[in-house]
């Protein structure tokens, strides 16, 4: 029956539904297959969806949309500039560095990667670099967006195990720098292999000059994801204060935003956080109809039985979670997967901490590899280019990527630090 | 066998699921094979206001829930009133001398669902990381998590504490972190979700009392044959006296669980009462006086 | 017509994300700069999230905005994929039908119960699936009768 379901989900997901769509559908005919009263439906979509933790999904949203709406980003490039320009490779490491400070305000991959690659692809195609390789380190670098704090994907992870999600968010710093530098020596190697050039000579003046423009940006993450690591308020609050900051940073400080600009930034919010909720009200009436047929425990205990060896069943959970990422929209995939798999990380003795982190390092992979893939794509169709012209530098940023996240799988320090 | 699902939204170790448990333990001695009971602890269907709403819609056949009944009507509001019993006994004395029934009454007159049995979910009392809650001063400026609505808001509020209503789950967090100073909940809560771990104090501040309600849905009600009926009617009765022990055995056993990681205090209510008269006055003037009469006069009859 | 629909879903859409970023701050405000919780911000931003939700939906069906997976779509046949894409938009309209009725009996029977920090019921709060179902419905229809005139 488990399988009949899983079935129908994918097949209605590959004719083309989407897929918060192809989750209602399902649940539905299965409630109706297996006769349990349909009223079920509304109560679990409404119940499921009001949840003031949810709400910070599209409050971080919001504030992502007001930052990429000022000159922030700009300023960020000056300051990442001179400070990695120098190194050869420049324009490869500013881009990684500038994902690194645009992911403390960003929440979500895809935004990332259309803001980014708007900017830096064009640049790096006029600097001699191959258009490929351009896109590829863009799309890679904007993973950064959902492991360093904020992060949606880690959001619905807490709110679906019922982990905490402030330290969630904590141990994703780590992680997220270790994925920043391994994307650096990455195109560092290919810089040296393919004679990419620098941008200029370090100097401190500009480094000066440049920390004092991106200051308050800088502090920014500092106010929202600081205030929540120190226990000020939740992160429901810490997202209502960074849209409040950079509502004012914008208005009275870059001026680049006005009242016309902000509402319709406030209407694409609702939209992109309808993508989301529509995929957490499907899988709350699927995971409904799961729950009613007693399917989650048969599951666990079935992927639970495999084998005995610790570093085995954690090579499987990356496996399983990679190959979900690989066909599943990464909130999906943790709405509808995590609950299932988490039992048998715990059984391990892994921390659900840590585990979130494992879980959204895979999903990160998964944006970057077809089918679904989401922040791969994004950068293809802002740029104008095909996934096949992509994936031969892709690649080597994808083994970076596998090599940090067997680290951070078997070295749960890294996550588990501030413990 | 008739499919029963038995459904709470807490935890498998709380009084309402060992309830649930009780409950069709001993239907399947009097009515063997006729009911196939599946229980649900743990939210596994749904938080508490939808099982409500499932239950009244004839999705779940049996609940067992406790204060989002009481929003079913606003003479209800007299659970919330604060420092109401003074122990467990004055609790079972009152029920037994016809708050119980005013309250089924109340209850199946509201809603749709036929209430089965009334037990226990417990008194509330505060979890702290400041000091002990011995008088009402020590609220002040303490900044507690609290369940359940304005009222009960608004009576923290006037006793000088920060009321913040976090979700559950953000609960331990708040607490790690300093968001807040303590909680507000029923005993088996603060030890499942291992409050103790983060917080030095619990006083027994007793201040709200929540019965529990085991509930069928109208539709499943009426598919019951009058024998059945009968029998589930009587299994609910007769457990009564055993879930109230339950639940005191439940709480003892967390209590002393949790004592060597923290400290436990006895309250005296006295003081408390007297700073919240007011708000007796005013329920009285709006519902009477009746519900309190029955437990001001079992209060100390022993 | 449409187009009257869509700008009075966006002005409310976009009012209400307003609504809750400046209820949520308040909070936090209150907490620390007043001493006290404003309790009803901690419940209702949490329902007008599914009104931002389900209404975010319908501009996000006007402009085909929610994720799909449609490579092996693309790579059908022209007819297939006309057959494809016309059952895979009714399947989604009929949930949508099926929504707006279940949700309208539902707040028919249990909406009158209050939300627990105001003495409003919650039905007021619920009202917006059967409305966004019917809006789905419209959007998705419109689709579907476009597709079928330009093809
Ligand atoms: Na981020
Ligand atoms: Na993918």
């Amino acid at each position: 029956m488990a399988w009949g379901v899983v079935a129908m989900l994918f097949g209605i997901i590959l004719l083309g539904v989407p897929v918060g769509f192809a989750l209602m559908i399902t649940a539905a005919i299965s409630m109706w297959i297996a006769d349990i009263n349909l009223l079920m439906i509304p109560v679990q979509i409404f119940s499921g969806t009001n949840s003031l933790v949810l709400l910070a999904i599209p409050l971080f949203i919001l504030m992502g949309e007001l930052m990429s709406a000022t000159s922030i980003a700009q300023r960020l490039i000056d300051f990442a500039a001179s400070l990695v320009g120098w190194m050869r490779g420049g324009l490869s490491h500013i881009n990684v560095v500038t994902s690194m400070f645009m992911a403390e305000m960003s929440g979500s991959a895809v935004a990332d990667a259309a803001v980014m690659s708007k900017i830096f692809v064009p640049q790096m195609e006029k600097r001699g670099y191959p258009k490929g390789f351009a896109a590829s380190i863009t799309a890679v670098s904007a993973t950064l967006g959902i492991i360093i704090p904020p992060s949606i994907p880690m959001v619905l992870y807490g709110v679906t195990t019922n982990t905490s999600i402030r330290d969630l968010f904590i141990a994703g710093i780590v992680p997220g720098l270790l994925l920043a530098a391994a994307f650096m020596v990455t195109s560092w190697l290919f810089a040296r292999r393919e004679h990419h050039p620098r941008e200029g000579n370090f100097e401190l003046k500009t480094l000066g000059t440049a920390f004092k423009g991106a200051l308050i940006p800088l502090a920014i993450p500092i106010i929202v994801v600081g205030g929540l690591i120190a226990g000020i308020y939740t992160p429901t609050e810490a997202a209502g204060i960074g849209v409040m900051i950079a509502l004012l940073f914008g208005l009275f400080v870059t001026r680049d935003l006005d009242y016309r600009i902000i509402w319709k930034l406030m209407v694409t919010t609702a939209r992109q956080t309808a993508v989301v909720m529509m995929i957490v009200a499907g899988s709350a009436i699927l995971g409904q109809y799961l729950a009613n047929e007693q399917l989650p425990q048969q599951i666990a205990s079935a992927l639970g039985g495999i084998t005995d060896s610790y570093i085995l069943n954690l090579l499987i959970i990356n496996v399983f979670v990679l190959l979900l990422g690989m066909f599943l929209h990464a909130s999906a995939a943790i709405i509808v997967v995590v609950p299932l798999l988490l039992p048998m990380a715990t059984n391990l003795g892994i921390d659900p901490v840590h585990f979130g982190v494992i879980v959204c390092l895979n999903l990160g992979i998964g944006q970057q590899t077809p089918p679904v893939a989401s922040v791969l794509l994004t950068v293809c169709s802002t740029t104008g280019m095909k996934i096949e012209q992509v994936m031969g530098y892709c690649k080597w940023f994808l083994l970076a990527m596998f090599a940090v996240l067997l680290f951070v799988t078997f070295t749960p320090m890294t996550a588990l630090w501030f413990r | 066998a008739q499919e029963v699902r038995i459904a709470t939204h807490v935890s498998a170790e709380s009084p309402l699921a060992k309830q649930m448990e009780m409950f069709a333990e001993r239907i399947e001695e009097k009515l063997p094979g006729e009911f196939d009971f599946e229980l649900y602890p743990n939210g596994q269907l749904g938080k508490e206001s939808a099982l409500i709403d499932n239950l009244q819609l004839d999705t779940i056949e049996m609940v067992n829930v406790a204060s989002g009944v009481l929003k079913v009507d606003d003479q209800l509001g007299f659970f919330d009133l604060p420092w109401l019993f003074q122990d467990r006994e004055n609790v079972r004395r009152a029920m037994a001398a016809g708050l119980e029934k005013e309250l089924v009454d109340t209850v199946e007159g509201n809603m749709s669902a036929k209430v089965v049995g009334v037990y226990e979910n417990g008194f509330r009392h505060i979890i702290n990381s400041q000091h002990p809650i011995e008088t009402p001063a020590d609220l002040d400026g303490m900044k507690i998590r609290i369940s359940g609505g304005d009222f009960r808001q608004q009576i923290f509020a006037s006793l000088g504490a920060v009321p913040a209503k976090i979700a559950w789950g953000e609960t331990f967090t708040a607490m790690q972190t300093g968001v807040v100073d303590g909680a507000e909940a029923a005993t088996y809560g603060f030890y499942g979700q291992k409050m103790y771990e983060v917080q030095d104090y619990l006083s027994l501040t007793r201040h709200v009392y929540t019965p529990s309600f085991l509930l069928a849905s109208p539709g499943f009600w009426d598919s019951l044959t009058e024998e059945q009926q009968a029998v589930f009617t009587q299994v609910a009765e007769d457990m009564r006296d055993d879930a109230y022990a339950q639940a005191a055995e439940i709480e003892q056993a967390n209590l002393d669980a949790m004592r060597d990681a923290l400290e436990i205090n006895d309250v005296d209510l006295g003081p408390f009462r007297d700073k919240v008269k007011s708000v007796y006055e005013n329920y009285e003037s709006k519902y009477g006086d009746d519900w309190l009469q029955i437990v001001r006069q079992t209060a100390e009859s022993s | 017509m449409l187009k009257y629909l869509d700008r009075l879903v966006e002005t409310v859409v976009g009012a209400l994300v307003a609504l809750t970023t400046i209820a949520v701050c308040l909070n936090v405000f209150f907490r620390y700069v007043l001493g006290s919780g404003l309790v009803w911000a901690d419940e209702v931003p949490g329902f007008l999230l599914v009104w931002i939700a389900f209404l975010g939906a319908y501009i996000a069906a006007r402009d085909q905005g929610h994720i799909a997976f449609d490579m092996l779509v693309e790579a059908f046949p022209p007819l297939l994929k006309r057959i494809v894409q016309v059952v895979g938009e009714t399947a989604v309209i009929g949930f949508f039908v099926l929504l707006g009725i279940k949700s309208w009996q539902m707040i028919d029977r249990v909406g009158g119960r209050s939300i627990e920090t105001l003495p409003i019921a919650q039905g007021v709060f619920m009202s917006v699936l059967p409305i966004a179902s019917t809006l789905m419905v419209i959007a998705l229809s419109v689709r579907l009768f476009q597709r079928w005139r330009n093809s």
